[in-house]
């Protein structure tokens, strides 16, 4: 029995198992998204709810779980250096809206970073927790980065970037159709420098206009939060 | 060979920004800098569009894919958020919704601000035709 279980181990231990159970969950994730098509039935959403209870009832710790997620991790660097690219797909939309945009951008970081930083303290967070949440309205490569930089704990900012993402991709849509917002350009910088990449996949739902401004948006108020971040 | 290609592009633009990170006097994050770097190459046609164009679409369709281990790991550090919670969630949403508010009137203002610029410009030209 120990053997057996020993060997269990072992396997588990290779990192196949944390690349294949995180590549099916991910699956099951996107299948249900499309099925039901709701901003709450995100992908990633859907497979950090799969793969944690089932790590947590076959008793498997994270480190083993790791040792192929770990693998996965290493490519982050490379995901968000693409988002350069997909920047310079959109270098038309660039020229033409620059101003609204950078100045939305920069508007959108000091409101960010102010107001989450100002709630920390209201409800007595301590540093570590506040540093991991200041980066959360940015996209998680980002976000990852800043979080390390202010001492952070990236988990719980990734947690902190998908429940932001999730939350605006649901709620910033009825803002616009309470508020009658009607600028395209507006709606699609709006959720790109406020719910991440989650709000910029549903800003693409809403129409190309948005889709591309919330991607571009995405981007560089990124940036923008990396450089307000130094001064922290 | 061609995706294999385009990975060793992307790789070693990724490694190029690692090295830039460590050399800097300061911190920033060697993810950003590939971002800038890889843009600024396809700015200047150093590389071209085609040349990484399979692997990033299948990226950025996927994008998601890459954070879950990072999200499971929060696993690890629930005991942290332990008592924080609904304080954690409160935050989330009221800086989320600031932010879109602040950010879309921010972008309808400054849109306004440049008509009304050139409307008045407009207006001036024409007069000076009559």
């Amino acid at each position: 029995m120990d053997q057996m279980l020993s060997r269990l181990q072992a396997i588990l231990s290779n990192g196949l198992f944390g690349i294949t159970l995180t590549i099916v969950c991910y699956l099951i994730g996107l299948w249900l998204n499309r099925k039901f098509k709701t901003a709450i039935l995100n992908p990633l959403l859907i497979a950090v709810v799969l793969i944690v209870p089932i790590l947590y009832f076959c008793r498997i710790p994270f480190t083993v779980y790791n040792e192929g997620g770990g693998i996965i991790t290493v490519f982050l660097t490379p995901v968000a250096t693409i988002l350069g690219y997909s920047i310079y797909l959109q270098l038309e939309v660039l020229k033409k809206y620059w101003l609204p945009i950078l100045t939305g951008c920069l508007v959108s970081c000091g409101v960010s970073i102010g107001s989450t930083i100002a709630l920390c303290k209201v409800f007595g967070l301590d540093e570590i927790l506040t540093g991991s949440l200041v980066p959360h309205t940015v996209t998680t490569p980002i976000a990852v980065g800043v979080s390390e930089k202010l001492g952070g704990i990236t988990g719980i900012t990734v947690a902190g970037v998908i429940f932001t993402g999730v939350i605006g991709a649901v709620l910033a849509p009825l803002l616009v159709k309470l508020l009658r917002m009607k600028n395209a350009v507006a709606v699609g910088v709006g959720l790109g420098c406020s719910s991440t990449a989650i709000g910029t996949a549903r800003a693409m739902e809403l129409g190309e206009v948005q889709g591309a401004m919330s991607s571009m948006a995405l981007g560089v108020a990124g940036m923008m939060t990396v450089v307000i971040s130094m001064f922290l | 060979m061609k995706i294999l290609t385009q990975l060793a592009i992307v790789f070693s633009i990724c490694l190029a920004a690692e090295c830039i990170a460590a050399v800097l006097p300061f911190t920033f994050p060697s993810s950003v800098i590939g971002m800038i770097l890889l843009f600024f190459f396809l700015l200047f046609k150093f590389i071209k569009k085609r040349h990484i164009e399979e692997v990033s679409q299948f990226v950025l369709k996927n994008i998601s894919f890459f954070y879950i281990p990072t999200a499971v790991s929060i696993m690890e550090n629930v005991g942290y958020l332990q008592g924080y919670m609904w304080q954690f969630a409160l935050i989330c949403i009221v800086s989320a919704l600031l932010t879109f508010l602040a950010t879309a009137y921010t972008v309808i203002g400054v849109m306004k601000l440049q008509e009304k610029i050139l409307a008045k410009r407009r207006d001036k030209n024409g007069s000076d035709v009559k």
